[in-house]
């Protein structure tokens, strides 16, 4: 592998922010610490977008002690579908999809069989913090499964990708998608060989894809032509997205969206420190958007307005 | 706007401070940058000996001139049965000693090591009037011929001093000096008629006692100096070899000192004095004077710690320059490492180890150890267990390297106990926990960026250049603090994301 080498001087006319922009202005001067929780703990984020009446899939219980873990088996009965996360995890570690029954058994996506044992021991580790950051204590979220829509068949090799929105004080700035490959085997990690395909903020269209930062016009695995994803329910996507700054007043936020066969667009996560990739994706630089968000930042304007603004400015 | 005014100003405190303190150090405690550089001491040494009258015996000694660039780094004055004490009379420093009954022949001994730290500047005469008089009656015209001669071949009043000086000689006696030296006994009343001959021609001059301390012999007495003003500058001038001489060549007493020695309750009693030179390192010396003059830089730093204590400290100094390379790597190049500062335990370790015999038992512990700890993987055990079985592991594989290498005959393999178990244990874990979710690529590419941070931090640490710097002057960490909230506050790009975002400048033709 040869390295390739640019100038900053030709970054800087890109306008690429680079990490150290991102972590001291745009982290550091916009998200106070004492905000995180409101999205590191996903439990915490559901509770506040839910009283603020923004789409989240629904949530079906929490398991917070032993106690309950043994209740589980009874609690979960009438639930063919549900999903078991932990509250505090990151990077989808210790997620549990559930998809079906069979008998007291659970089934995974991949036909696999889970006993209730198993999924009272997966619990377990969940309260006892194996995939929380720092192996703290945790509690289990159990969510109903998200039927997804069919708008991105074909557009992934497994799994089905989410929509990464970036907020700069609340107006959509920047958006993508990670689809995964068999290369990145399954995983949505973009140094892992997932395509990165960014979507155009006015009107939801693919702009261009990259996989290991080289441009890429067909996914890889399934051949499909990459440039034909067109994100239903814009708008209204957007508008999800730009609610959550009221709840976290985050001011760099990161909403991943996924979109539901039955109830659109649903907020699935938020992040207080999304990363620059996104920017390759989109194959420009973020600080012209961030510079002309600043210069409206005295303006009050409702979610709503902020994302009209947007779909007219990054036209 | 407020938060970059204030970093300025106390990045400015930081660097001004550090540097100013280092400035100081250097220039005026005689502190070196390098750790070659060494200096002359000279090591006098004294013995006083007098017959005591049996009562109590009090002996005191002139002090040399204080000068400001001379150091003193070792002084012993102690003789077992004497109190000793420095007294000053009238601006003159004395050494006494007493005892309260002294028989017999008393011997006393002393010492002083000095170095020079460039050449004292006087100042010059304040009047033109010349405390020694002009000859008088018959000397008047005897000095004049002299005078007379001595301008014959020379120009400048330095070469007329030395002039004045070799026709005053012993060899050389003519009738003038002959004249000017009649009642002459001493060789001091010897150089005040030089010193009455030269006021005469206007020339400032004065006689001071002095120890020779440059020369080939050990043993040296006091000898008489004269110090002539050549109208810009004092030149110290030796009569015995008629030449100049540099002023930290000699150790002068004060002016108008008659008898260095004066012993009450005693007689018969005399001092030898000898020199000796040798070549020290420039830096103990300093701090062993600063020690010895009570400068607080000095008193309060580490220096005055024990040398045990001292030692620990020499690698404590060293760490946040470990410290400043992971910043740069991480910050303005752009390395992934595990760990944020893992990689300054590892060079640590490598200091002891070396580096290639550490860098082969690091990669040995941690892949064996990721192999056993892929297995805990399957047992899906909680953290903190999961940690302490790791480190059990990493405790066998030390155990197991220590005596094979033994066994084998290769007793470096006994320098993995350096390695700190507890940063490999978590080391194992993480790169274990970054095989399974982002792949074996990732767990390479931050071992690597561990291994290349710890190497160039050893690297830095060990150059004993750097190593001087950071024990003798602490103080250095101000800049160095000063740097790392420099690039705390950096927002430019980082050396890797010119090559991260290149194909972005690629495609925007």
């Amino acid at each position: 592998m040869i390295l390739k080498f640019t100038t900053p001087a030709k970054l800087k006319k890109a306008g690429v922010v680079g990490m150290n922009r991102r972590n001291v202005e745009l982290i550091a001067q916009n998200n106070p610490r004492h905000l995180y929780p409101r999205v590191d703990d996903k439990l915490i984020t559901k509770q506040i977008t839910t009283e603020k009446g923004i789409a989240v899939p629904a949530m079906i219980g929490v398991a917070r002690t032993q106690f309950h873990v043994r209740q589980l088996q009874n609690f979960l009965k009438e639930d063919q579908t549900f999903v078991i996360k932990p509250s505090k995890g990151s990077g989808g570690k210790g997620i549990l999809v559930i998809t079906g029954r069979d008998g007291d058994d659970f089934i995974k996506p991949s036909g696999n069989r889970v006993t209730p044992k198993e999924l009272q021991h997966h619990v377990s580790n969940i309260l006892s913090g194996l995939y929380s950051l720092g192996g703290k204590p945790d509690v289990a979220m159990i969510e109903e499964l998200v039927e997804f829509s069919d708008v991105f068949d074909g557009f992934s090799y497994e799994g089905v990708p989410d929509i990464r929105v970036i907020l700069y004080h609340g107006y959509p700035i920047m958006a993508m998608t990670r689809l995964s490959t068999s290369e990145s085997d399954g995983k949505a990690n973009l140094h892992q060989g997932a395509v990165g395909l960014g979507i155009d903020i006015s009107t939801g269209r693919a702009l261009k894809a990259v996989q290991h930062g080289q441009p890429v016009e067909h996914h890889p695995d399934t051949g499909r032509k990459l440039s034909e994803l067109n994100v239903p329910y814009w708008e209204s996507l957007l508008n999800l997205a730009s609610c959550c700054y009221e709840v976290t007043e985050l001011g760099y936020l990161g909403a991943d969206i996924v979109l539901d066969k039955n109830r659109g667009p649903l907020l699935l996560e938020l992040n207080a420190r999304p990363g620059l990739a996104i920017q390759i994706a989109n194959g420009m630089g973020m600080q012209p958007r961030l510079s002309l968000i600043k210069e409206q930042r005295e303006v009050v304007r409702t979610a709503e307005e902020r994302v009209a603004y947007s779909i007219r400015a990054f036209r | 706007m407020s938060a970059r005014c204030q970093l300025c100003i106390l990045i400015s405190f930081l660097l001004i401070t550090g540097i100013g303190l280092t400035l100081y150090k250097c220039a005026v405690l005689g502190f070196m940058f390098s750790p070659e550089g060494t200096e002359t001491v000279w090591q006098v040494q004294g013995r006083i000996q007098f017959e005591a009258a049996g009562g109590p015996a009090k002996i005191s000694l002139t002090m040399p001139v204080e000068e400001q660039s001379r150091r003193t780094v070792f002084q012993e004055k102690i003789s077992d049965d004497y109190k000793c004490v420095f007294v000053e009379e009238e601006g003159i420093r004395k050494a006494v000693w007493t005892r309260k009954d002294a028989q017999n022949t008393q011997v006393i001994y002393f010492r002083g090591d000095f170095y020079h730290q460039g050449v004292q500047e006087l100042d010059p005469p304040l009047s033109t009037e010349n405390p020694y008089g002009i000859p008088t009656g018959p000397g008047k015209l005897a000095a004049r011929d002299i005078l007379l001669r001595a301008r014959v071949t020379a120009t400048s009043n330095l070469d007329i001093a030395l002039r004045v000086i070799g026709l005053m000689g012993a060899e050389s006696k003519s009738p003038s000096a002959r004249i000017l030296l009649k009642n002459v006994k001493y060789r001091r009343e010897h150089m005040e008629q030089v010193a009455k001959i030269l006021a005469m021609d206007g020339i400032q001059s004065r006689v001071v006692r002095g120890l020779l301390l440059k020369g080939s012999y050990t043993q040296r007495s006091i000898t008489t100096f004269i110090r002539v003003y050549t109208g810009d500058r004092w030149a110290l001038l030796d009569p015995n070899a008629l030449a100049e001489i540099a002023f930290n060549e000699a150790l002068l007493w004060p002016e108008g000192t008659r008898g260095l020695l004066d012993v009450y309750g005693g007689s018969d009693s005399h001092i030898d004095l000898s020199v000796t030179s040798i070549q020290k390192n420039a830096g103990n010396l300093a701090i062993d004077a600063g020690k010895l003059s009570g400068s607080a830089l000095i008193d309060f730093s580490i220096f005055s710690l024990p040398i045990r204590d001292q030692n620990t400290f020499k690698l404590l100094l060293l760490i946040p320059l470990g410290a400043l390379v992971v910043v740069i790597l991480r910050n303005l190049v752009g390395i992934r490492t595990s760990g944020t500062f893992m990689p300054i335990l590892i060079a640590l370790t490598f200091m002891q180890t070396t580096l290639l015999l550490g860098l082969l038992l690091f990669l040995i512990v941690v892949s064996v150890g990721l192999v056993m700890r892929s297995y805990l993987s399957h047992l899906n055990l909680l953290l903190v267990p999961r940690i302490a079985s790791v480190l059990v592991f990493v405790i066998i594989i030390f155990a197991a390297i220590g005596i094979a290498s033994h066994k084998l005959g290769w007793e470096s393999g006994l320098a993995i106990t350096f390695f700190p178990m507890i940063i490999l244990s978590w080391t194992i874990e993480r790169m274990s926990i970054l095989w399974e979710e982002e792949g074996p690529k990732e767990v390479l590419i931050q071992s690597g960026g561990s291994l290349f941070t710890a190497s160039l931090a050893y690297l830095v640490m060990i150059n004993p250049n750097v190593a001087h710097l950071a024990f003798n002057f602490p103080e250095l960490l101000l800049v160095l603090l000063a740097i790392i909230i420099m690039i705390g506050s950096y927002s430019g790009f980082r050396l890797l994301e010119l090559t991260r975002f290149e194909p972005m400048t690629r495609v925007k033709k």
